[in-house]
C-alpha cells in the first residue's frame, strides 16, 4: 500500500532519531516548538529542515500515523513510545531524500519566517497586479494586519517606479523560478491572486495539480524556501523581491525567554544571578544558554566550558554508540550534563558523527 | 445637494432601493428613526449616506465581530478611510492610538461588549456624536430569536451619550420585537420604516423526502439541473464537506464547503472565487453569507431545517439580490426538527453545569470580581462550550457584588435559560409547523411578522403552485476542457496589461 507523503516524512524522522527519542519528539519537531529540547535534537539528529515543517499536524493524527506504520510492519516497538524502523521501512527511508528533489530546498529551522514570507508576496502579487490593471476596488487577500502595514510602507520605498512595479516583480519571479532549469513552480504561483483572478486555496491547488495534500504541502513550503534562499543570495539580481526579505535577519530566531536571559548575559550576569534575578530554575536558564549555543554562530561557550574540556566532550561524543546524552556521559562522568549539552549544541554532529 | 447625486458620488449607484430615502430622509430631519429593511436592501447605506451630511461622527454598535469587520473592509474598499472598530480584537497599543484620535474618524463601529467599558464611555461622550446607530436591532429584545444581554445597556448608554439622533435598524422583526426597541432605547418621538419581509422575486419550496438517502438524491439532483450560482446551508461541518464530495462525484465540478474550521486564507480566497465566478455553488454552514454583496445568486437550498424563520429568511435573502427570479428550496424529511431542538438546548448551559459553576463560587466568592480570568477552569470543571461559557460570564458580572445573595441569583439564572430555552423551542414549533403547513409558504411567513399577503406572485411557493422550469439551467453548459495550469502564462497575465 502506498505511504501517504506525510507518513514518509515521520518515517524518515523516525529513522533518524533511530529511538533514542520518543514518537512525540515527531510531533514537536513538525509542529516548531521553539523548546531547547527539541531544538537540540532537530540539531542532534539532522532534523533541522523538518523543523516547523508541518505544524497542522495534532497528536491524534500522530498516533494514528504511527499506527499505520506499525500495521504495515515499517515500524516496530521498541519500548513505550519509542519505535524503530524496520528492513522494510529502510527501503521507503533510503531512497527518500533522492526520491523528492524539491526537498533539498526544504530548511525550516532557516527559514521560520516562510509565513510571512508567503503573506507579503501574495500581498504584494495582488497589489501589484490591481495596480497594473487600474483597479482600486478589491478585497486584500490577506487580512493580517500587520502585513497590510508593511505593504504600505513597502510601497513607499521601493527601489522602483509605481508604475514599473509588476512588470518589475513579474521580471523577478520568473528569473527566480528559472535559476533552477527543472524547477516547476507551479504548487505556488497556482496559489496568487491577481486583478479579476482568485488563486486557489492550498486543497484546491492540490487537486489541480492532481497530487495528495501533504505532499503538496511539503512541495509549497520547499518552493518558498527555495525563493528565499535564491533571492538572498544574489539580492542584486533581485531588489524587489530582496526588499520583501530584508529584515528578517535581525530578528533572532530565539524564545522569547531566552532572549531576556540573552540580555542579561550580554550585560555580564552569571548563571546563578540570571536564575536569581529572573526567578527560575538554574535548568531554565541552562536550556536557555544551550538555545544561544544552537543559533548564534558566535555564541562563545567558553565561559561554561573551557577549551579542554570541550575536547574532551567530542572525543567522548564520537566513540559513544549512541547520541543519547546519557551514554555519552558514561566516557566522561566527570562532566555535568550541561556541559555536554552545549558543547554538543555548539558543534552539532559536524564535528563527532 | 440633492441625495441621488450624493448617492452617485459616494457609492456610485444610480437609484435608491426600496425604503432608503424614506429612511435617509426621517434621519436627516432629526427624528429618530425605527426601519425594518428586508435582507439584501442595503440597510448600510441609510447610515452611511446620511453621514456625508452630518456634522460629527457616526456612531455604530454591531453585535457580530465579522459582521463589523466586513462593514469596515467595504467602506475602505470604497475609499473611505475614516473608518475604525472597537472591539477586543484591538490590542492594547492599538487602543491607546485609536482613542487618541477618535475625532478623526467618520465612522465609529463598535461592539456592545466595549461599550459597557466606563472608560470607553467617557471618551466618546468627547466626541459629537451626530447618529447613533444600532444595527441588527433585534439582538435588544427577549423575544428575539438572537437576544443578546449586552444590547439591553444600549438604552442607558444612550442617556449616557445625550439622547444622541438614533438609528435602529433590522431585517427581520415582529410587532412584539419592534415595540421592545423602541422602549429599550427609551425612544419618545420616533419615525417607522416598516417594509414587507417579503422579497417576491424569490420563490419558496419545501421538498418532503423519505429518507437520508432520498434527500443526498435529491440534492444532487437540484444542484446538477438548477441555474446556479447557488448556495446550499447545512448546519454541520461535517457534513458540508462530505456533500462536497458527493456532489463532485457526481459531476458538480465547481463546488467548495465553507465554514468556520477552515483557516482565515482559504475562507477568503473561496469567498472571492465565488463572487468573481470561479465557483459556482458553495456548501455552507450559517457562516457563510453575511457580508457578501452577490446580486447573481439564483438559488439558496437547505439541507437542514434553520433554528427560527428569521434566519431562514435572512439566509434565503441572500438570493436574487438583482431582483431578477430565484428559488429556495428546503429539504425536510419528517423528524428534522430533533437536530435544532439538540442544537437549541447545547447552546444553553444546563441546570448541572450552572449548579457546578455556582458552587464554585460559594466556595471562593472573591474571584467573582475577576470573574473572565477563570475561563480556562470554569470551562473545565463544567464542560462549557464557548457559548455556554460567554453566557454564564455575562450574568455572573452583571451581578452586584455588594448584596451576594447567590442562590437567589441560580435560581433566576435558572429561570432566564429556562425561559430563553422555551423561546428557541416555540421558534423552531413555529418553523417546523410552517414546514409541514398546507398554506402559501409566503402569506405563512408574511402572517409571522404580522403583514398580509397583497399580490398574487407568479411561483410563489410550492403549495400556490410553481413552474420548476423557470429555474433549470436553460441548456447544458459545455463541459469545460481538462484545465491546464502554465505557470508562466498565468503570471503575465497577471503581472501585464
Amino acid at each position: 500500500m502506498n505511504l501517504l507523503f506525510i507518513e514518509k516524512v515521520i518515517l524518515f524522522c523516525l529513522y533518524k532519531i533511530d529511538g533514542e527519542r520518543t514518537i512525540y519528539s515527531i510531533y514537536h519537531l513538525l509542529k516548531g516548538k521553539k523548546s531547547s529540547q527539541t531544538l537540540q535534537d532537530a540539531h542532534l539528529f539532522q532534523l533541522l529542515p523538518y523543523f516547523g515543517s508541518y505544524h497542522q499536524i495534532t497528536r491524534e493524527q500522530l498516533e494514528s500515523i504511527i499506527k499505520t506504520l506499525l500495521n504495515q510492519g515499517h515500524i516496530m516497538k521498541k519500548q513505550d513510545s519509542h519505535v524503530l524502523v524496520t528492513e522494510k521501512g529502510l527501503e521507503i527511508v533510503k531512497p527518500f531524500c533522492n526520491q523528492y528533489p524539491i526537498l533539498k530546498y526544504l530548511n525550516g529551522w532557516t527559514f521560520q519566517y516562510t509565513e510571512i514570507f508567503w503573506r507579503r508576496l501574495s500581498l504584494l502579487v495582488q497589489v501589484a497586479s490591481n495596480l497594473q490593471h487600474g483597479e482600486t476596488r478589491y478585497l486584500p487577500i490577506q487580512k493580517d494586519r500587520e502585513v497590510q502595514i508593511w505593504l504600505k510602507k513597502f510601497l513607499l520605498t521601493i527601489p522602483v517606479n509605481r508604475s514599473e512595479l509588476s512588470e518589475v516583480l513579474l521580471k523577478e519571479l520568473i528569473g527566480c523560478f528559472e535559476n533552477e532549469p527543472d524547477l516547476d513552480p507551479s504548487s505556488v504561483v497556482i496559489r496568487l491572486t491577481g486583478y479579476n483572478t482568485i488563486g486557489l486555496t492550498d486543497q484546491q491547488a492540490a487537486g489541480v495539480l492532481n497530487i495528495e495534500n501533504s505532499f503538496y504541502h511539503y512541495n509549497f513550503i520547499s518552493l518558498l524556501h527555495y525563493m528565499i534562499s535564491v533571492i538572498s543570495t544574489n539580492p542584486e539580481c533581485y531588489p524587489i523581491l530582496f526588499s520583501m526579505i530584508d529584515n528578517f535577519n535581525e530578528e533572532l530566531p530565539l524564545t522569547h525567554s531566552t532572549k531576556s536571559t540573552y540580555n542579561l548575559i550580554q550585560k555580564g550576569y552569571s548563571i546563578e544571578e540570571i536564575a536569581f534575578m529572573r526567578r527560575l530554575k538554574m535548568s531554565t536558564i541552562h536550556d536557555h544558554i544551550v538555545e544561544l549555543a544552537l543559533n548564534m554562530k558566535n555564541f562563545s561557550i567558553e565561559p561554561y566550558v573551557n577549551e579542554n574540556e570541550q575536547a574532551e566532550i567530542l572525543a567522548a561524543a564520537k566513540i559513544s554508540p549512541s547520541k543519547q546524552l546519557k551514554q555519552i556521559r558514561q566516557y566522561v562522568q566527570h562532566m555535568d550534563y550541561f556541559k555536554i549539552r552545549l558543547v554538543i549544541s555548539k558543534f552539532g554532529d559536524s564535528k563527532w558523527s | 445637494m440633492e441625495l441621488e447625486s450624493l448617492l452617485k458620488k459616494h457609492f456610485n449607484y444610480h437609484s435608491f432601493k426600496h425604503g432608503q430615502k424614506e429612511v435617509i430622509t426621517s434621519i436627516l430631519s432629526g427624528s429618530h428613526t425605527m426601519a425594518m429593511l428586508p435582507t439584501g436592501t442595503g440597510k448600510s447605506l441609510c447610515y452611511q449616506l446620511p453621514a456625508y451630511l452630518l456634522e460629527g461622527q457616526v456612531l455604530i454598535v454591531s453585535p457580530l465581530l465579522s459582521l463589523m469587520q466586513d462593514q469596515v473592509e467595504q467602506l475602505i474598499i470604497r475609499g473611505e478611510k475614516r473608518v475604525v472598530a472597537l472591539n477586543s480584537f484591538l490590542d492594547k497599543n492599538e487602543r491607546t492610538q485609536i482613542f487618541s484620535r477618535l475625532d478623526q474618524y467618520k465612522f465609529i463601529f463598535i461592539s456592545p461588549e466595549m461599550l459597557s467599558i466606563d472608560f470607553v464611555v467617557h471618551k466618546l461622550k468627547q466626541l459629537n456624536i451626530a447618529l447613533f446607530v444600532v444595527d441588527e436591532a433585534h439582538c435588544i429584545s427577549q423575544w428575539g430569536y438572537d437576544f443578546r444581554p449586552d444590547y439591553m445597556k444600549l438604552g442607558t448608554v444612550r442617556e449616557k451619550l445625550g439622547n444622541p439622533l438614533t438609528l435602529a435598524l433590522t431585517a427581520t422583526a415582529t410587532k412584539e420585537v419592534v415595540s421592545d426597541i423602541i422602549q429599550s432605547l427609551n425612544l419618545e418621538m420616533w419615525n417607522e420604516f416598516i417594509y414587507s419581509v417579503d422579497r417576491p422575486n424569490i420563490s419558496i419550496r419545501v421538498e418532503s423526502l423519505e429518507s437520508v438517502v432520498d434527500k443526498q438524491k435529491k440534492l444532487i439532483e437540484l444542484v446538477s439541473t438548477l441555474q446556479g450560482p447557488g448556495i446550499i446551508y447545512f448546519s454541520s461541518r461535517r457534513l458540508a464537506e462530505e456533500m462536497v464530495e458527493l456532489l463532485r462525484g457526481s459531476g458538480v465540478q465547481k463546488v467548495m464547503a465553507y465554514h468556520g474550521g477552515l483557516d482565515q486564507e482559504s475562507r477568503i480566497l473561496i469567498q472571492q472565487q465565488f463572487l468573481n465566478g470561479q465557483l459556482d455553488f458553495i456548501c455552507a454552514t450559517s457562516a457563510f453569507g453575511m457580508g457578501i454583496n452577490k446580486e447573481n445568486v439564483r438559488f439558496v437550498i437547505h439541507y437542514h431545517m434553520p433554528l427560527q424563520l428569521e434566519s431562514y429568511l435572512q439566509e434565503i435573502g441572500r438570493a436574487g439580490r438583482d431582483g431578477k427570479e430565484s428559488i429556495a428550496i428546503l429539504l425536510y424529511i419528517a423528524g428534522d426538527e430533533q437536530l435544532p431542538y439538540q442544537l437549541a438546548e447545547s447552546e444553553l448551559p444546563n441546570v448541572k453545569q450552572i449548579e457546578l459553576c455556582f458552587k464554585w463560587i460559594l466556595n471562593c466568592p472573591d474571584n467573582l470580581s475577576n470573574i473572565a480570568d477563570f475561563e480556562a477552569e470554569l470551562r473545565i470543571l463544567a464542560r462549557l462550550t464557548d457559548i455556554q461559557w460567554r453566557m454564564i460570564r455575562d450574568y455572573l458580572q452583571s451581578l452586584n457584588a455588594n448584596e451576594l445573595n447567590l442562590t437567589k441569583y441560580m435560581n433566576e439564572f435558572k429561570l432566564f435559560v429556562e425561559q430563553r430555552l422555551n423561546i428557541k423551542r416555540d421558534k423552531i414549533n413555529e418553523i417546523t409547523r410552517w414546514t409541514n403547513s398546507i398554506q402559501c409558504r409566503r402569506e405563512k411567513i408574511l402572517n409571522y411578522f404580522d403583514e398580509q399577503k397583497k399580490m398574487d406572485i407568479r411561483n410563489c411557493c410550492d403549495i400556490c403552485g410553481m413552474d420548476m422550469q423557470s429555474f433549470y439551467k436553460k441548456e447544458n453548459e459545455a463541459h469545460s476542457i481538462d484545465f491546464q495550469f502554465h505557470w508562466k502564462d498565468y503570471l503575465q497575465a497577471m503581472l501585464t496589461k
